[in-house]
């Protein structure tokens, strides 16, 4: 096992887009665009990424390349040590990576909870005795297991998206892709999705690829990247990232609010005017406890 | 209207009915749908009938449940009970204009809404107190020999419960969608039928399509959780008969044959005038 858990070099990836007969444009013609256009990173096992990006930016892309599901166009790229590129390890990837999409209704395949987490593994070929003790196993850690023969009908939005990646633990993966879990859900329910994903990487060390646009999800990432027109456009720790508010915005992108405000703080006259008053509001702050954390440090 | 179906929907309890084999469920439905339509004698109706009554008591599927389920049905009912009083000939009892009612046609028109009926609560039964995944894996492999000349029957179990999954998901989506195309100003209630169905096309036309793009991104899912058809794969419940399903066909076998059997009892006609003889 190496300590690499997915590696990129010059991953590229097009999308070939057929324009239809218009009267400018007579013959219609192929052309291509490029999703994703030369992604160089390296994911250590065990972390916790977040990556971030508007619409359109080539995220998603990149998620479904990390399943498997879209094949590299140019570049490679390489999961737990598997080039995905290769037709022969395609299920061994699909397996090594989990994936979970943003509707959940749109991924369960069974109208019972124990019967829909034991598709994967079904799918797998494992013992129906070792199956079970997966379904099990995969329930207790998204805390569903009294929900075993329940119908997802009838549930929240967060309890469903606990469910789905139930479905992907029974399947023993390494990494689980997730892309946009949370868009759907209602605050409640994301605050359940997210605890589900800290602990799984806390304690079942898996290692954790988020795609969001919530900037408050990317704080607790280990390393988190911002990928514009194909592109990385930043990387780096939260802290790092999200300290060049400028730049984010020039991206499109926001910074969590507290952030923003201890940002404004540093402006010269304002910084000034604190300073005379003895506080001192470090440029980085994260969240707001470290906020208050800091007013306290400085009276 | 629409949540009221309840065919295809599973009742969660735990009963013997629950715990059956499906593929008990399947074969004794069949075998009663089968008996409904060989029974001559309003006797054999009424006992079918109290023999499902009981099954519905013993699968403690509350009978409510499964009789609103059946409201769905009433159109083709009163089809069937209009079509058989008009068109079956015989003594003649009400004639209206070209139209006759016979007495034959009234015997046929009850038969035949009482047999419909026992049939939509029977196979209403066995969805309800079935799985949907289970239904299939059954169906798969009761019809498991038809593989051999290549009818792709793991695929066609799998189509068939996924749509069965997704029948709730539609519904509330096609709820969804009338409300928002009233809140545009849709009007769905007034107006002759033609008017009433030209008023359905703004709301199928999007609900076809997010059909489409629901089956596109469950394909990409069941892809990433490594589904690649029938080959290597296994199942958690391997179906298996018990003893219990043992007798369960054993009991249907036994209803079958007596309810067959009713064909040689007198008719309920001859035997009010047997009755009636021996009074007076």
């Amino acid at each position: 096992m190496s300590e690499e858990m997915v590696r990129s070099e010059n991953l590229t990836f097009t999308y070939a887009e057929e324009t239809d007969e218009t009267e400018e444009n007579p013959s219609p013609s192929v052309t291509s665009r490029k999703a994703l256009d030369g992604i160089d990173l390296t994911i250590l096992r065990g972390q916790m990424i977040v990556i971030l990006g508007h619409n359109g930016s080539g995220k998603s892309t990149f998620a479904k390349m990390l399943n498997a599901l879209l094949k590299p166009t140019g570049g490679s790229l390489w999961v737990d040590g598997i080039d995905t590129s290769d037709d022969e390890n395609l299920w061994t990837v699909r397996q090594t990576a989990g994936m979970i999409f943003q509707n959940p209704d749109n991924q369960m395949i069974a109208s019972i909870v124990e019967e829909d987490v034991a598709f994967g593994p079904e799918n797998l070929g494992v013992d129906p005795e070792q199956i079970r003790k997966r379904v099990d196993e995969s329930l207790k850690a998204v805390g569903m297991e009294e929900y075993v023969l329940s119908s997802p009908t009838h549930m929240s939005g967060g309890q469903k998206q606990r469910i789905a990646i139930a479905g992907i633990l029974a399947m023993k993966p390494e990494l689980i892709v997730l892309d946009e879990p949370t868009a759907m859900l209602d605050p409640r329910g994301r605050a359940e999705v997210m605890k589900t994903l800290k602990r799984l990487n806390q304690e079942e060390k898996i290692t954790i690829i988020h795609i969001t646009h919530y900037m408050e999800e990317a704080v607790m990432a280990d390393q988190l990247y911002v990928i514009d027109q194909g592109k990385i456009a930043l990387s780096g720790t939260p802290r790092e990232v999200f300290s060049q508010v400028e730049k984010m915005r020039l991206l499109g992108l926001d910074v969590p609010p507290v952030t923003e405000l201890a940002h404004e703080l540093q402006e010269p006259q304002i910084r000034e005017m604190l300073q005379k008053k003895g506080i001192h509001v470090p440029g980085d702050v994260l969240s707001v406890e470290e906020m208050v954390e800091a007013l306290c440090r400085s009276n | 209207m629409l949540r009221d179906i309840t065919i295809g929907q599973y009742y969660s309890a735990d009963s013997f009915i629950h715990r059956l084999d499906p593929r008990t469920k399947i074969i004794g439905t069949f075998f009663f749908i089968i008996i409904l339509f060989v029974i001559k004698g309003l006797y054999g109706l009424m006992i079918a009938g109290i023999l499902l009554l009981l099954l519905v008591r013993l699968s403690k599927v509350p009978l409510s449940y499964i009789v609103r389920g059946q409201k769905s049905i009433l159109f083709l009912l009163l089809f069937t009970v209009v079509l058989n009083m008009l068109m079956v000939k015989g003594e003649v009892l009400v004639r209206i204009w070209f139209l006759q009612i016979t007495r034959e046609g009234v015997y046929t028109a009850v038969f035949m809404a009482i047999r419909l009926i026992l049939l939509v609560i029977g196979c209403s039964l066995m969805t309800l107190t079935t799985t949907p995944l289970q239904l299939t894996d059954g169906l798969e492999r009761i019809l498991r020999p038809l593989k051999k000349i290549k009818v792709p029957v793991h695929d066609i179990s799998m189509m068939m419960s996924i749509a069965l999954r997704f029948i709730p998901i539609l519904m509330e989506e096609t709820d969804k969608i009338m409300k928002a195309q009233s809140a545009r100003g849709a009007d769905f209630d007034s107006g002759g039928l033609t008017q009433k169905a030209k008023a359905l096309i703004p709301v199928l036309v999007p609900l076809v399509i997010s059909a489409f793009r629901r089956a596109d991104e469950l394909a990409t899912a069941m892809e990433a959780r490594c589904y690649r058809g029938d080959e290597g794969r296994t199942r958690m419940k391997e179906l298996k008969y018990k003893k219990q399903d043992y007798i369960a066909k054993g009991v249907v076998l036994l209803a079958c044959v007596g309810l067959y059997m009713t064909r040689f009892l007198p008719s309920v006609t001859t035997t009010w005038q047997f009755i009636m003889r021996i009074f007076t």
